[in-house]
């Protein structure tokens, strides 16, 4: 389904090669990670893999069309309704309430009232269902973790790359994530993500381990 | 969709409420600066028209001693009161190269309206008049009979009459406005001065003997045929009149107006200048934080499935939308001020000043919020492209480290 | 559930807070400019005949005087109904500021006396602000839900 070949990307002002020729491949209604020790190029990876950070060299292909090699708009296309990239970051309006930061960057796709019923829904089966309200600044690390993944399959997208869901987390908000990832993949959905977490062995039908060169 | 787009835009600036609100403030300043300072320019530009077509004849003969405050009541509209000889006019109207003569006699006149404010009353002979005439805004034919006048445009009249020396007098006709004192100025034909001067004596007003006497002119407006020199003509003036008369040149005084009006535009000219670089500065300054801040937004907008050019397109609608409003409130602060206050600035500058009217204001007002909003765009435009352009992920790694 | 049912009560109230007593700031200071503009920043017309001008330079101190008071009381009362109320009052008297020179007490007729060229347009800005103050306090009020603070 999403399948990377020969992939190689190198930062320019270090020069070092953080991806050397990988060769990997997402199923349809697999969850899968990628592990790895720091600077071994797992979030370079999982990037690589979404759409959003061309490598030097190689392809990635998505239903046998190459990512990169897509026109602007076509790539947004599917990013908005089939790849969908959760960054490490919690990145939210600090003015706008939870609610708003999950719902407005999808206002011109669907109506507003099903947009914020389902995203509430979401929420509430992470347990967060009574924070859509609040703003950002008064929501825990974990708990706005929880609101970027619900941001993240509120279009419901075939395949979600998520970078470190749980890092910084209790054990019980990490399972939780993890636990909910899980679900969506064995809907029939495609789930990768870059973890140091060790309980994702519990989760994940495989792992790939990536090593520093 | 357009209710989803204005959401998303609201949205957007109040994410950034301190930087969209010295977005507004700089703007808003941009504008009342532009707005305030065409508004001036143009009326002071509108006076001196007008000026140029009041000072309609090449040479006026005033009483010897009096340039001066001929000078004055003219540009400055200070009321005076000076005579020389009624009968100069006849002397000099057969002179060789004058192709038209007209004369005019000045009186002061308390208002009964307001009892401390002076209204100028002016007798001139309808017959041979060149000076008043294309200025009566109704299209009035007839003879100026005895106790009827002419107004000045800011002469205000209760039921078509006007109130002096305690008399009723009808108004007939109205000036159309000048921009000078001349708007506060009372017309009569000449052959009303005898009656005026004897009602001004019945109500015990002070009349100073020559006024009393009646056969006296307070200035004389010579043209000239082309080809005619000046210091010729007025020679011979002289030698038929005799040295009882200075001359004023309507055409100079215009020419120290015009110099006059060049320095302040200069002035006005260089603090919008210099303002506006000022201002551009600061807006380059602040769209550069208020997009380059937005970068990992942006960043992850695209990540989940927006364009970089509706990531544009936003950006720059924001900043639009934003400058729009600015500009808005700096020309409605700028027209609250300079438009009311426009009698004062005229007065202030001691230079003729018409005001705008409602549709004229209202252009201006679209141009400068058109000038402002291209000025704003210009501004945050290479800052769009380049934060549009980022790679997403290099910009979201930037955010988490 | 949805994000209009449910408040950030905290950041609603510090907003209000705010709100209350800058607006009366706001007040207080247009009273006290409608009272020194034709009295001591653009006086009407010096004369010991009282004319138009100084029938309307009282009224607007008087008037001046009550928005100035009102400020002061707009800042006691949490209640945002009366405060509201208030801000209706204060649009009128906004309103009442520029009818008194040019409507009813009036002024000077001689466009370029004191009072009309310079007291007049005065009183016209300041009013003007008045009523904009007024209205968008108003507003505000009404738009920001039942919340006291």
């Amino acid at each position: 389904m999403l399948a990377s070949e020969n992939v190689i990307y190198r930062y320019k002002k270090n020069k070092r090669t953080i991806l050397d020729s990988v060769n990997y491949s997402l199923e349809e209604g697999c969850f899968s990670a990628v592990m790895g020790e720091s600077g071994s190029g797992k979030s370079t990876f999982l990037a690589v893999m979404a759409g959003i950070l061309k490598p030097l060299e190689g392809t990635v292909r998505y239903n046998d069309v190459d990512l990169y090699e897509l026109k602007d708009k076509e790539l947004s296309r599917i990013h908005r309704n089939s790849i969908c990239y959760v960054p490490q970051s919690n990145i939210m309006l600090k003015n706008i309430t939870v609610l708003e930061n999950i719902v407005n960057p999808y206002l011109e796709t669907a109506s507003d009232d099903d947009l914020k019923e389902k995203a509430v829904s979401l929420l509430e089966k992470l347990g967060i269902g009574n924070l859509a309200g609040n703003y950002p600044y008064e929501l825990s690390g974990g708990e706005l973790k929880r609101a970027s993944i619900v941001r993240a399959v509120l279009m419901d997208p075939k395949v979600i790359i998520a970078d470190e869901p749980t890092t910084g987390l209790d054990k019980e908000t990490g399972n939780r994530i993890l636990s909910f990832l899980s679900e969506y993949a064995k809907a029939g959905n495609s789930v990768l993500v870059a973890t140091h977490d060790e309980h994702i062995e519990g989760y994940a039908d495989n792992i790939l381990r990536l090593e520093r060169s | 969709m357009i209710k989803t787009k204005i959401r998303s835009i609201l949205s957007g600036i109040r994410s950034r409420i301190f930087y969209s609100t010295c977005l507004v403030i700089t703007t808003a300043v941009l504008s009342f600066m532009l707005f305030s300072g065409s508004i001036i320019k143009s009326s002071l530009d509108k006076g001196m028209d007008n000026m140029d077509r009041r000072l309609g004849s090449d040479i006026m003969l005033v009483p010897k001693g009096s340039r001066e405050e001929a000078e004055n009541l003219l540009l400055e509209g200070q009321r005076g009161t000076f005579y020389f000889d009624g009968s100069v006019d006849d002397k000099v109207k057969d002179i060789e190269g004058i192709s038209e003569v007209t004369s005019q006699c000045f009186l002061k006149s308390l208002s009964a309206d307001c009892c401390s404010s002076e209204v100028e009353l002016v007798f001139y002979d309808p017959d041979t008049d060149f000076v008043v005439g294309p200025w009566i805004e109704t299209n009035y034919k007839s003879d100026l009979k005895k106790d009827n006048v002419i107004v000045g445009s800011d002469i205000v009249t209760e039921n078509g009459t006007i109130k002096l020396f305690g008399k009723d007098y009808e108004v007939v006709s109205q000036m159309a406005k000048t921009g000078t004192a001349l708007d506060s100025s009372v017309y009569f034909s000449d052959d009303s001065m005898a009656s005026v001067i004897a009602d001004a004596e019945e109500k015990n007003s002070f009349l100073t003997e020559e006024q009393k006497d009646g056969d006296i002119l307070s200035s004389v407006f010579i043209n000239l045929k082309d080809g005619y020199n000046e210091d010729d003509v007025i020679r011979e003036c002289h030698a038929k009149a005799g040295d009882i008369f200075d001359v004023v040149y309507p055409k100079q005084l215009n020419e120290s107006l015009s110099d006059n009006l060049l320095r302040i535009t200069d002035i006005v000219g260089a603090v919008v200048l210099i303002g506006g670089i000022l201002l551009f500065g600061i807006l380059v300054l602040i769209n550069s934080v208020i997009i380059e801040s937005r970068k990992q937004e942006v960043a992850l907008l695209r990540v989940l499935g927006n364009s970089k050019s509706k990531m544009a397109l936003m950006l720059i609608s924001e900043t639009g939308a934003v400058s729009l409003f600015g500009s808005l409130v700096g020309c409605l602060l700028g027209a609250l001020i300079v438009i009311p206050f426009g009698r004062y600035i005229g007065m202030s500058l001691s230079m003729p000043y018409l005001g705008p009217s409602f549709i004229g204001a209202s252009v201006q007002v679209i141009v400068i919020m058109a000038i402002v909003f291209l000025v704003a765009l210009v501004s945050s435009i290479l800052f769009v492209f380049h934060v549009t352009g980022i790679e997403p992920y290099l910009a979201l790694k930037k955010e988490a480290e | 559930m949805t994000s209009n049912t449910i408040f950030n009560n905290l950041k609603l109230r510090k907003t209000l807070m705010k709100n209350r007593f800058i607006v009366a700031a706001l007040f207080l200071l247009a009273g006290l400019l409608v009272i020194l503009i034709p009295t001591v920043l653009f006086p009407v017309c010096e004369s010991e005949m009282k004319m138009a001008c100084y029938y309307t330079k009282q009224a607007e101190i008087g008037v001046g005087a009550v928005i100035l008071l009102l400020g002061i009381v707009s800042a006691l009362f949490s209640d945002k109904k009366i405060r509201a109320g208030i801000s209706i009052a204060q649009f009128f008297n906004g309103a009442l500021v520029l009818a008194l020179p040019l409507k009813l007490t009036g002024l000077c007729k001689m466009s370029d006396m004191a009072c009309k060229a310079k007291t007049q347009p005065a009183l016209i800005v300041i009013s003007v602000l008045v009523l904009v103050i007024a209205g968008v306090n108003f507003g505000y009020l009404a738009a920001t839900g039942n919340k006291d603070d």
